[in-house]
């Protein structure tokens, strides 16, 4: 039923999904710590940047990055002036544009999270002499492990039905950028329509499952 | 411990992409679809060392994505133009060289009619995006010398290329559109649903190597295939009319 090509999308999908997850973790946390707890007045401007990938067209975001990465843009000559390649029509380039497109997805959960638990819970540890580092892996990481769940699950979720971002800086390039989402379209193109609706009724389930997982949590 | 048996099962489907094989990475327009497909597949069953990648799309797209440092090896486009302006900024390490012509059609399912009539009474008419799809500049064309483009123009819906034409026409959501006489066949449309445009320009379909693909001896040999008996055989099947090697590359260089 499904074709050699349809499962390397599949993997590739998964690749990304992950990559993209843990990638927004590690760099949202601090983000999303300093946002809850700051009082500075430019807070807000973070906020706001934080959440453009939410109302900007992908095709705004993909433009960009496909002129920054690409051979002619500025990251990208520096990369191939230091004698590596320029990111356009790259895994790493659609894992970048992954990450800040699902930017949002991760840092407001979190930040929420942050907020809910307070600074209450922090003093009381530093009053007790745990250092900042002890304190974040006993008290904040096990208090807000309902918000890292939503966050990656959101993150993971956001990044399978990533499209307009990809098409932009990654082409549908088989087994380097061409993920299921694009591969769906390249299928309905080719009047390929068993393909198409097989992986876009996985897609469906596989998403379902993912957000009555996050809903199912957050009841609890 | 749900979670970490679910990462361990994400990263052995992650795994089963083995990279045993060399890829090939082949651009291609999206009106060659079906006789590449079959193409490849001939191609694999000689070559099992190698491992193509074909990326789909209008010609058009395909050029400005090798100008901004895509990968591909060869590329194969439904017209002369766009190779020719890659090989100008020395983006290829070959002449761009004819393969084949191309006849652009106009797909009408359940009517009947002159084109001309066909084209005045419809309320949509599909075509692709003139701006980068060849078999869209080949329609701008038609309408032009048949002094209907003026009429026509506010009733068009674009498509991104070829093939998108063939998808809407197909799927109903327009009542007609120009579409690659090869993409008719390869679905196997009755005659009477369709229309040849004589009058209109044939479209020379150019191949050539980029930079990448220079020295890869697979990029080359899936290239020769094109002028192959097999290949010839298999274009003219799909309604292209083949040329021999070397036949008319005169037409690329006086372009």
């Amino acid at each position: 039923m499904l074709q050699a090509s349809d499962w390397q999308a599949i993997s590739l999908t998964l690749q990304l999904a992950l990559v993209t997850t843990v990638v927004l973790l590690v760099l949202a946390t601090p983000l999303a710590w300093w946002l809850a707890f700051t009082e500075k007045r430019w807070r807000s401007w973070v906020q706001a940047l934080v959440a453009m990938p939410l109302v900007l067209p992908p095709t705004v975001l993909g433009f960009y990055l496909l002129i920054t990465l690409g051979p002619h843009g500025f990251i990208g000559q520096t990369l191939e002036a230091l004698g590596g390649r320029h990111l356009a029509f790259t895994f790493t380039g659609i894992v970048i544009g992954s990450v800040i497109y699902s930017l949002p997805f991760a840092v407001q959960p979190l930040t929420e999270a942050f907020r809910q638990m307070g600074r209450r819970p922090l003093q009381i540890a530093a009053s007790l002499g745990a250092s900042k580092l002890d304190a974040l892996r006993t008290i904040a990481l096990p208090m807000c492990r309902g918000g890292f769940v939503v966050a990656a699950t959101l993150v993971f979720a956001h990044t399978l039905g990533e499209f307009g971002v990809i098409l932009m800086i990654g082409g549908s390039i088989p087994g380097e950028t061409q993920v299921l989402s694009v591969l769906i379209y390249d299928h309905t193109e080719a009047l390929n329509y068993t393909a198409a609706h097989t992986l876009s009724l996985g897609m469906i389930a596989v998403s379902l499952m993912v957000l009555a997982i996050v809903y199912g949590r957050r009841r609890s | 411990m749900a979670a970490r048996r679910l990462v361990y099962f994400l990263l052995f489907i992650s795994s089963c992409a083995a990279h045993a094989r060399e890829d090939i990475h082949v651009a291609v327009a999206s009106s060659l679809r079906g006789p590449f497909t079959e193409l490849v597949s001939s191609f694999a069953a000689q070559h099992p060392e190698y491992r193509v990648q074909v990326t789909y799309a209008a010609t058009g797209k395909l050029v400005a994505q090798v100008q901004n440092g895509a990968p591909y090896h060869l590329l194969i486009a439904a017209d002369p133009h766009y190779l020719a302006t890659l090989y100008q900024r020395d983006l290829l390490a070959t002449t761009p060289e004819i393969f084949a012509y191309g006849a652009i059609a106009l797909w009408h399912p359940n009517r009947t009619g002159t084109p001309e009539q066909l084209l005045q009474e419809a309320r949509h008419i599909g075509i692709a995006q003139p701006r980068h799809a060849p078999y869209g500049q080949a329609a701008v064309r038609y309408l032009e010398q048949q002094e209907l483009l003026e009429d026509t123009q506010p009733r068009f819906i674009y498509a991104e290329n070829a093939a998108q034409v063939v998808h809407r026409v197909y799927a109903g959501a327009v009542p007609m559109g120009f579409v690659a006489l090869s993409q008719l066949h390869e679905l196997g449309v009755n005659a009477a649903d369709y229309s040849l445009l004589p009058s209109a320009p044939l479209l020379a379909h150019t191949t050539a190597l980029t930079r990448k693909g220079a020295t890869y001896a697979g990029a080359q040999a899936l290239q020769a295939m094109l002028w192959q008996s097999e290949g010839q055989q298999l274009l003219a099947r799909f309604g292209y009319q083949v040329t021999p090697k070397d036949g008319e590359s005169s037409y690329v260089a006086s372009e």
